[in-house]
């Protein structure tokens, strides 16, 4: 390879049986950076995701962390390796309690004093989370869930950190307060951001750069502040 | 005076017959619960139960408690091999649920089959010999015999054990999760596949535990023994919900009482068809069963 990278997609490909769902897609990420992936629905961002974490298979190409190829790993392994999801919909552990939900996200690590400290550390992120432990994970609202899935994902102590559609069914105001919590995680600690959104906005603003994705390919790249400037970009995902 | 005794005396038998029941039921519903499919060879592994049991006692006459420990192992072992070697390639190939389904079928015929041979089990009928006195105790309203009280001891330890493990365990948290999301349970980090063989020798040693209890009480073994309780212990499990662990209890107690007093009060004969009376007339009143929920259309 050449020079070292954080984490780095090169060229892959992903296919559901015939259909091509991902063709030649790179895109990188250096350490502490946030980035956005949009595109309309159905584009690939998800799978993008999901070939990340082992979920969908890839075809071609590899995918790279901190120098190891981890191309087609297990989900189980990924997630040791310092990647964690925050999936669409959310998808907390619905009848197991607030608490529960986070002691899972942590459930490869062995060490009972690095478990507290995340612990204690989530719950200082997320205030709102605290008051509800002993509570369901399905009784939370879905702001309320979305935290509790950033806040399991973190449990993990991530590097890298996947957030698939943290917006979506939420209310502008709760979007706008996650959006400035997913800022503070990557300032305060340090984590990086892969984001794919669909609120094209919100994604852009939160992050450095961004790649937008069409039909499985990706078609533009570049800084955030560029793309938000560029008249297509404005037409297709604004909506101005 | 004497018809409330008789029928409290015959409430103590389906107990004991239901607590069999709900063992072997815990471990329909946990299989379902994690992977959405029906052991049917899991009457088969509570068969064997029985069967490890009763050479434990003839060939090595060891002390009860060992014979019951090394019984369980035996059984967990089983369930745990019948998932490696007859499910797990199955689903590493992405097959559908009718394949496992049809597998599970075609192992639970080959281990009654394969163990009917001469040389192994054989088809007969076997004596299984206790491995302690049958005393009895006297309670003015009815009898109570040390074997019930074995059952009932066993059983309630055996819960209290299972509902400490899935509720206050990290095995368990996993166990919960696995079986809400899977997907999910992978992404959080959780070996997913060794959970599911944890589930399976988790079942196994229960049903293993209902086979002993089970030859003990009615003290006759053959290959075939596991077929109608493990339909009926299906069944319970269905009645309570299949995949909720209490469901499987109340429905084991349930299906055990309600055939101990078909078989008193109505004929021993229509006992089983009775069986599957109530569960055809309580499905179409509850359709998900006692503690399913409702599965909303979308």
């Amino acid at each position: 390879m050449h020079r070292e990278s954080f984490f780095e997609i090169v060229n892959i490909s992903v296919n559901y049986g015939v259909i091509k769902a991902l063709t030649n897609i790179s895109v990188k990420i250096s350490e502490g950076e946030i980035i956005s992936i949009i595109g309309a629905n159905g584009a690939g961002k998800s799978t993008l995701l999901k070939s990340i974490t082992g979920i969908a298979k890839v075809n071609d190409g590899n995918i790279l962390f901190q120098s190891q190829d981890i191309t087609n790993k297990p989900p189980e392994e990924i997630v040791k390796k310092g990647i964690a999801m925050v999936p669409e919909g959310r998808r907390v552990f619905s009848t197991l309690t607030v608490k529960e939900n986070l002691e899972l996200g942590a459930y490869f690590i062995k060490d009972k004093k690095i478990i507290k400290e995340n612990y204690e550390l989530v719950l200082r992120t997320f205030p709102r989370i605290e008051e509800r432990l002993s509570q369901p994970a399905g009784t939370l609202s879905g702001g309320e869930q979305q935290m509790l899935a950033i806040g399991r994902a973190l449990m993990s102590n991530p590097k890298l950190l996947l957030l698939d559609e943290p917006s979506m069914g939420l209310s502008p105001k709760i979007t706008s307060e996650i959006f400035q919590l997913i800022e503070k995680i990557n300032k305060e600690r340090g984590i990086s951001i892969i984001m794919v959104e669909q609120n094209a906005l919100m994604a852009l603003k939160t992050s450095k750069r961004g790649y937008v994705i069409e039909n499985g390919k990706i078609v533009l790249e570049g800084s955030s502040g560029e793309l938000l400037q560029n008249p297509q970009i404005i037409k297709a995902y604004l909506g101005a | 005076m004497e018809t409330l005794s008789y029928i409290l005396q015959q409430l103590i038998n389906g107990i004991q017959l239901g607590a069999v029941y709900a063992l072997i039921a815990l471990g329909y519903t946990m299989v379902y619960g994690i992977l959405r499919m029906i052991n049917f060879a899991h009457g088969d592994v509570f068969m064997l139960g029985a069967f490890f049991g009763y050479y434990l006692i003839t060939k090595l006459s060891l002390p009860v408690y060992l014979v019951f420990l090394l019984a369980m192992i035996g059984t967990a072992l089983t369930a745990f091999t019948i998932e490696k070697i007859a499910y797990r390639p199955l689903r590493k190939k992405s097959a559908p649920n009718i394949s496992l389904l049809i597998t599970a079928v075609g192992v639970s015929l080959f281990i009654e089959y394969f163990f009917s041979l001469k040389i192994l089990f054989s088809p007969d009928y076997i004596a299984f010999p206790r491995p302690f006195e049958v005393e009895s105790y006297d309670l003015k309203f009815f009898v109570i015999t040390n074997i019930h009280i074995l059952i009932f001891i066993a059983t309630f330890l055996s819960l209290i054990g299972l509902y400490f493990l899935i509720y206050k365990t990290r095995q368990g948290k996993a166990m919960r999760a696995l079986a809400l999301d899977a997907e999910m349970a992978k992404l959080v980090g959780i070996d997913t596949e060794r959970i599911i063989s944890f589930t399976f020798m988790l079942g196994g040693a229960l049903a293993g535990l209902g086979g002993i209890l089970y030859a003990i009480a009615y003290p006759q073994i053959n290959v075939f023994m596991g077929v109608m309780p493990g339909i009926k212990s299906f069944i319970a499990a269905v009645l309570g919900g299949i995949g909720i662990i209490h469901g499987a209890v109340l429905g084991g107690f349930i299906i055990g009482i309600s055939e101990v007093f078909v078989s008193a009060f109505l004929s021993s004969t229509l006992r089983d068809g009775f069986i599957f009376l109530i569960l055809f007339i309580f499905l179409l009143l509850r359709p998900n069963g006692l503690f399913g929920k409702r599965i909303e259309k979308v």
